[in-house]
């Protein structure tokens, strides 16, 4: 039967995001949530929501679909809670459920792809790529954030141009800072096989920017 | 150390993941090695670049909509129907028990309807219950008789069944009954009528009256009848020890014939009498179904003058019965169906009915 309790570690604000402090240890939280604790899970929800949809985003490159990815992950983290037993960390435990969770999406995305019908809300496809829609922003300096943003773009597209199964170790060591043992751990693959895909990754992207900037 | 070797490093070489004396080797080159050393600007590039990207936030109402989902879990989990049927080890015994059990039921339910059906389904068998030995000779019935008073023999005509059928084709094949005891009967029961024609002499009279195209492909009960009358008015007396065989026979074929499924049973075969006080032997059949109901009876004149009837019973329950003048006229044809009447002919004459 599960029960809620009052929370073991305050929650300052569950909307904010960032708020909660990273340093705390998940495994009080994780324990108090395999105790039915809810609202020690909804601190974990708050402290990994932002890294585990940037992983779902980067992996699958449409927001929508990243997002709905990251909460799927979080429900089914809390169902599964209860056989989490410690052996990795938390965020290695709940990134293998992401990563598994897009690649899953992203191949219901492609399947559909040819079914779907054309919509004017599209991104335009480009001889670059998608032209990604406008996201609003605070950013002062115009002109400084669209050369930083056109960087962005390219690198992001050269990173969507990827094999999924590079993809995902880049985003998980570049972006995410994962070691490589955690990789290997989440992948379910050697730490060398980690090594090997993430340096054909890089290179790959490598060749891509220079292609797309004309130098690095 | 080759230039490839040392690109293929250089990623390692960048996370701080190469051992110390590889990571010497490699500074060692890249120092001689411009080229190397250019690819490994770049490479530091490209990762900067990457990491440089920005995070995304997550929508606003993210953490809400993620805990009202996981609300809805936790309730879902302790609601009863859950708990009864979330084990898989709990939930598959049970639909399985509840598949096994619709299936038996189903099963049942269908026997229960079965009969309805079977009855325009089943096919009779080639041979039936009705069958019954060609030799049997048709005193067989009378053995006993012939010693009882001619009152008690008369009430003994009041045969309730008999085997003395044939199968599919229904082709009446009826055994006459003995000689004495028809001629006993005709003297017994007309005493101050006109003097009753001797069956001796009648039988080829009514053979003659027969075509012969009849007895060929349809070969009419009447002739049967007439045939075994004119053997039986011959005389001459069965031999005891075929009479015992046959008697032997005729239980052996009386056993199937409670196992019958449909067909045709003797009811009832009685003796009455033309206008002249002839005797006329007048049989009657009970069409019985699958179960064993009555639907109908034939009643016909074994004397009569109307030959070659014609009769196919077939599997599915249908009766055709035609019957036709001594020249090959077509008297009447009709069609008797299981679920009721229906005629095909050209009168409406009413020597047999059916009605269920």
């Amino acid at each position: 039967m599960l029960h809620e309790t009052k929370p073991s570690v305050a929650l300052s604000n569950t909307a904010g995001v960032g708020t909660v402090p990273i340093s705390d240890d998940d495994a009080t939280l994780v324990s108090s949530s395999q105790n039915g604790d809810l609202s020690a899970f909804e601190l974990l929800v708050c402290r990994h929501q932002k890294r585990m949809l940037n992983i779902a985003f980067r992996l699958i490159g449409d927001y929508d679909e990243a997002c709905e990815v990251a909460q799927d992950a979080f429900v089914s983290a809390y169902k599964n809670i209860k056989t989490f037993r410690g052996q990795a960390k938390f965020t290695t435990w709940l990134t293998a459920i992401t990563v598994n969770l897009s690649k899953n999406r992203l191949k219901q995305m492609k399947s559909r792809q040819g079914r779907v019908a054309f919509s004017l809300n599209d991104p335009i496809q480009t001889e670059d790529g998608n032209m990604t829609l406008d996201q609003p922003s605070n950013e002062p300096s115009v002109l400084d954030q669209l050369v930083k943003r056109d960087v962005q773009s390219r690198v992001q597209e050269c990173i969507k141009k990827l094999d999924s199964t590079y993809r995902e170790v880049l985003v998980l060591r570049d972006m995410q800072d994962f070691s490589y043992e955690e990789i290997g751990t989440m992948l379910k693959m050697r730490e060398g096989t980690v090594k090997s895909r993430l340096f054909r990754a890089r290179a790959m992207i490598k060749n891509c920017l220079k292609l797309a900037m004309g130098d690095l | 150390m080759e230039h490839n070797d040392i690109r293929h490093m250089l990623s390692d070489y960048l996370d701080g993941s190469l051992a110390a004396q590889e990571r010497g080797e490699l500074e060692e080159h890249l120092k001689a090695c411009p080229v190397c050393e250019n690819a490994l600007r770049e490479l530091r590039k490209t990762i900067e670049q990457i990491k440089a990207i920005e995070e995304i936030e997550p929508p606003a109402l993210m953490t809400q909509k993620i805990m009202a989902k996981v609300r809805a879990e936790a309730k879902g989990e302790t609601s009863i129907f859950h708990k009864l049927f979330y084990p898989l080890a709990i939930k598959l015994p049970i639909q399985a028990v509840a598949v096994t059990f619709l299936a038996v039921t189903t099963f049942y339910v269908y026997l229960s309807i079965r009969p309805a059906a079977k009855f325009d389904v089943t096919p009779l068998p080639e041979t039936t219950q009705f069958a019954v030995k060609k030799d049997t000779p048709p005193s067989v019935i009378n053995r006993d008789e012939q010693n009882m008073p001619q009152d008690s023999r008369l009430r003994s005509k009041q045969v309730t069944q008999a085997p003395e059928y044939k199968s599919l084709d229904m082709k009446p094949e009826y055994k006459a009954p003995s000689l004495p005891a028809l001629k006993g009967l005709a003297a017994a029961s007309a005493p101050t009528s006109a003097p009753a024609k001797p069956v001796e002499q009648s039988a080829p009279e009514k053979n003659q009256m027969i075509p012969g195209k009849h007895a060929t492909a349809r070969q009419s009960p009447g002739k049967v009848q007439m045939q075994g009358q004119a053997a039986s008015a011959s005389g001459t007396p069965a031999p005891s020890k075929a009479n015992s065989e046959s008697l032997d026979s005729l239980k052996k074929a009386e056993e199937p014939a409670d196992k019958t499924e449909a067909g045709r049973r003797l009811a009832r075969d009685i003796i009455e009498r033309h206008s002249n006080g002839e005797p006329k032997l007048v049989v009657t059949y009970e069409i019985i179904d699958l179960l064993k109901v009555k639907l109908t009876e034939e009643r016909f004149n074994l004397e009569g003058d109307r030959h070659g009837i014609q009769k196919e019973f077939y599997a599915s329950g249908q009766l055709k019965t035609e019957a036709q003048y001594g020249d090959g006229k077509l008297d009447w044809y009709r069609e008797y169906r299981p679920d009721g009447l229906k005629k095909i002919g050209k009168s409406d004459y009413d020597w047999f009915w059916l009605k269920k």
